[in-house]
Parts: C-alpha cells; structure tokens; sequence
C-alpha cells in the first residue's frame, strides 16, 4: 500500500502537466472550429453590417500578405511550388541595360493586354 | 570584386499564373533575378489558392460553398485584407464594381478556366454585337438593384470570419490580380533592393526607376479596335497601368457572346459603349478596379474617377466603334504602317 502511495506520489505532477498541456490543445482547438465560431456569432446581437469592425483586434491585424512572405522567409525562400516557370529567365530582351538607361531613346519596353 | 553574375542588367522572365502570362523585366544581377523569380511564382501559386473560383481546395471555394448556411466560415488574413479592399472599392464605385459576382459569371458561362471556354477573337463583329445587344437577356431582370449597402456578406474583422447569404458567391478576379502585382512590386523594390523593374500581370503592371529619372519604361497598349495593328504607348519612370476590357476575355454560349465584366446592375456582362480601359496612376489597385468600373458604366465611370481620384491619375478609353476618349496628353500613338509618334 505504501509503494503504491509512494509511485503515485513520483507520478502526480507529471500526469498534471499533461493535464495541463490536454486542456490547452483542447482549448485550441475548440477556439479554431468553426462551431466555435458559429456560437460566438449566434450570441453576438449587433447588428449586421458589411464589416464589423473589433475596437481592439481591428487596429492589431497584421497585413496578410506581409505574414505570407516572412513565413517563407523563415522557411527557407521555397515554399509550396506550382505553376513553374516555362524556360529561364533571359537578360538584354530589349536591348537595354542599366548603363545605357534606355533603348534607343524610346525606353525598356513592355507590350499589355486587357485583363 | 564582382564576378559576372553581381552585374545589374534588364533580366526578363515570364511565366503562367492565374491564367494569365505574369512578366518581370527588373534592372538587377542574375543571383537577384533567380530570388525574384522564384518569389514570384510562388507568391501566385500562394495567391491562387487562396483566391481562385476554379480550384475546389480554394478557400475562396471553401467560403463559396457555405453561403447561405448561416454560419461564418474563419477566414485567412490574406483573404479578410482583399476582401476589405473590395468592400471599399464597392462603396467608392457605388456598387458598381463588386466582388458579389460570382453566381453572375457562373450563370454567364465562365465557370471554368477561361483556358478552358470556347473564346473568341478579337473582330469587328463586337460593335455590331453592342448595337445589338446581342450579350445576352438579363439574367436577374426580376430582382432590382439594391445598392452598394445591401450587402450580402458580413466580414467580421474581430473574429475573422465572413458570412455569405444564399445565392451569392465570391469572386475577387477583378482586384486579386492588381493587389497580387502591387504587393510583388512593393518586396522587390524593398525587401530585394531591386532599383528599377516592371511587374506585368496580364495587363496590371507597375514599374519603377531609382528615382533620378531613369530608365524611363515604355507601356504599349493593344489598340483592339485598329485594323492596322496600332499600338498607343506612353512613357513611365514610375507607377501604374491597369487595362481592362471587354475584347480579350470572351466566349460563345447558346444565348450569344459573352465577356467577363459582369454589370451587378442587370446581372449580365456589361453592355457599355466602352470597350477598353487603361487607367495610368501611383496605386495598381486603383488603376485595376477603375479601369473595369469605367468598362462596365462608361463615361459615368470616368466622370466618378476624375471626382474621387486626385490628378495623377488619368484614363484613355475605346468605344466600340473605335473612337478614344484620353484624360491626358501622355499617351502617344504608333501604327504599324507610319511608326511614327502622334499626340493623342
């Protein structure tokens, strides 16, 4: 009876910091579903505008785009490859370089089409 | 010492994304345009799952197929960003340029890659088709107008969700493009230190010099209308041009030919007398959305734009019987047959 007290003893704050870490990722992953985010609407009652502005969160977001490209920053440069280049890429297209500044006068060129 | 490779020239690449050919000529050494390339195509690959109608695993797919549901769907911070920025364009354009399009263009018939559609060229037969009114009946002709502030989407900032009512789907083609280019342009010129450069996504392009003038870029535009192949073209150091129009992304369906600047108004292509808009300024996302709004509405877009927008921005515009409208005297005409420069 004794041993038994004593390893449940050496084992009680490990299991507690499991505990622990469990109800955190539970947490987490609660707060990311959507389910959470559909009962947090439902007990909203503001009213429905187009953009809801948060006073706090709002003023905090960081710019998407910005968090993409440290993101791949931090991994490394390459990240997720699809469409691929046809080819390499090629110097002089037009003639131009950065000493001569401009082509014949008219400029480095670029021919647009509709979008 | 600087090997072969540090010495800073005009590097050209071109590759294939969302649909379009995207080009980067920048002013750099080859290490530099190796980075910048591929950058570049993986920013679109990025930019193309998130955004694209045509990708199932998109999440703009993901969100599509929740509206009506009742429900907001979390969303990514990219995705909360363009879909801020098309809100404000919507206000500015009074409705008329608007991301609620999506169940328009499906019903139009652009429900797949534009690559994929049966398309049409570029002819004479349009002007006719216009006078006509030979874009097809109206799709929603039962179901007013409701104005800009109807909105059928509720973009919740603080929690970062967005809620769709029924019948309605996303499509953000018309701004992704631009916000895609600008974003580009703006970490190679700061984050790569690229001195000059031009960044062309399908006719969205921005370019830009160090600032001491050069080198100065020269745009050409496609004058569709011309039968002799002319070209207008100005002359850049630095800025923006975005040209849209109803010639190049068309397809034949059993109700007629179609193009893809949907009027929210009617639920239908649009059937203004403008067939082609560039608008030149400092901001690609402006330029981009102006140019389809001016597209769509015609001269009252423009009149908008030259309200809302300070001087530096200016448009040059097709009719359909090939008469121009040009805001500014920047732009200059080529035929192929003179080569020779005209004021416009």
């Amino acid at each position: 009876m004794g041993n038994v007290s004593k390893k449940l003893k050496r084992w009680k704050w490990p299991l507690g910091a499991a505990g622990v870490i469990l109800v955190a990722i539970g947490l987490n992953t609660v707060r990311a579903s959507p389910e959470f985010a559909a009962a947090l609407a439902v007990s909203d009652n503001a009213n429905d505008n187009a953009v809801r502005q948060s006073t706090d969160i709002g003023d905090a977001q960081q710019d998407g785009a910005e968090q993409w490209v440290e993101r791949r920053g931090r991994r490394g440069m390459r990240g997720q490859q699809g469409g691929g280049m046809d080819g390499g890429f090629n110097s002089d297209r037009n003639g131009g370089s950065v000493s001569e500044g401009s082509e014949g006068g008219g400029g480095f060129r670029s021919s647009t089409r509709t979008s | 010492m600087r090997g072969q490779g540090d010495i800073a020239e005009l590097m050209y690449a071109r590759f294939r994304a969302m649909n379009t050919d995207v080009e980067l000529s920048l002013v750099c050494d080859r290490d530099q345009m190796s980075e910048a390339v591929e950058l570049a195509v993986d920013w679109f690959e990025e930019v193309e799952q998130v955004f694209s109608r045509f990708r199932p695993d998109s999440e703009l797919s993901r969100i599509n197929r929740t509206a009506g549901s009742g429900a907001p769907v979390l969303i990514s911070s990219m995705m909360r960003d363009v879909l801020q920025l098309a809100l404000s364009y919507q206000e500015k354009t009074d409705g008329i340029f608007s991301p609620f399009v999506g169940l328009c263009m499906d019903k139009a018939g652009y429900n797949r890659s534009f690559e994929h559609l049966s398309r049409v060229g570029i002819s004479r037969e349009l002007e006719q088709d216009h006078m006509d009114g030979h874009a097809g009946p109206l799709l929603n002709d039962k179901k007013p107008y409701e104005g800009p502030m109807q909105s059928p989407m509720v973009l919740d900032l603080g929690m970062q969700s967005v809620r769709l009512a029924a019948d309605v789907q996303l499509d953000l083609g018309g701004i992704v493009k631009g916000w895609a280019t600008a974003k580009l342009t703006q970490w190679l010129r700061m984050r790569y230190g690229i001195r000059a450069g031009l960044v062309n996504a399908g006719g969205d392009l921005t370019v830009w010099n160090d600032g001491n003038g050069e080198p100065i870029w020269r745009i050409d535009v496609q004058d569709p209308i011309a039968e002799d192949g002319s070209t207008i073209y100005r002359m850049l150091g630095q800025g923006a041009v975005a040209t849209s129009g109803t010639l190049g992304r068309r397809w034949m369906t059993n109700e007629g030919m179609k193009h893809h600047l949907i009027d929210i108004r009617t639920g239908n292509p649009s059937q203004s007398s403008v067939v082609q808009c560039t608008v030149t300024g400092p901001d690609l996302i402006a330029c981009e959305v102006w140019a389809k709004t001016i597209c769509i509405i015609g001269e009252e877009g423009l009149k908008r734009m030259r309200d809302l927008l300070p001087p530096a921005y200016d448009a040059w515009l097709i009719g359909s019987s090939g008469s121009f409208n040009c805001l500014s005297d920047g732009w200059l005409m080529e035929s192929k047959a003179e080569r020779g420069r005209e004021p416009l």
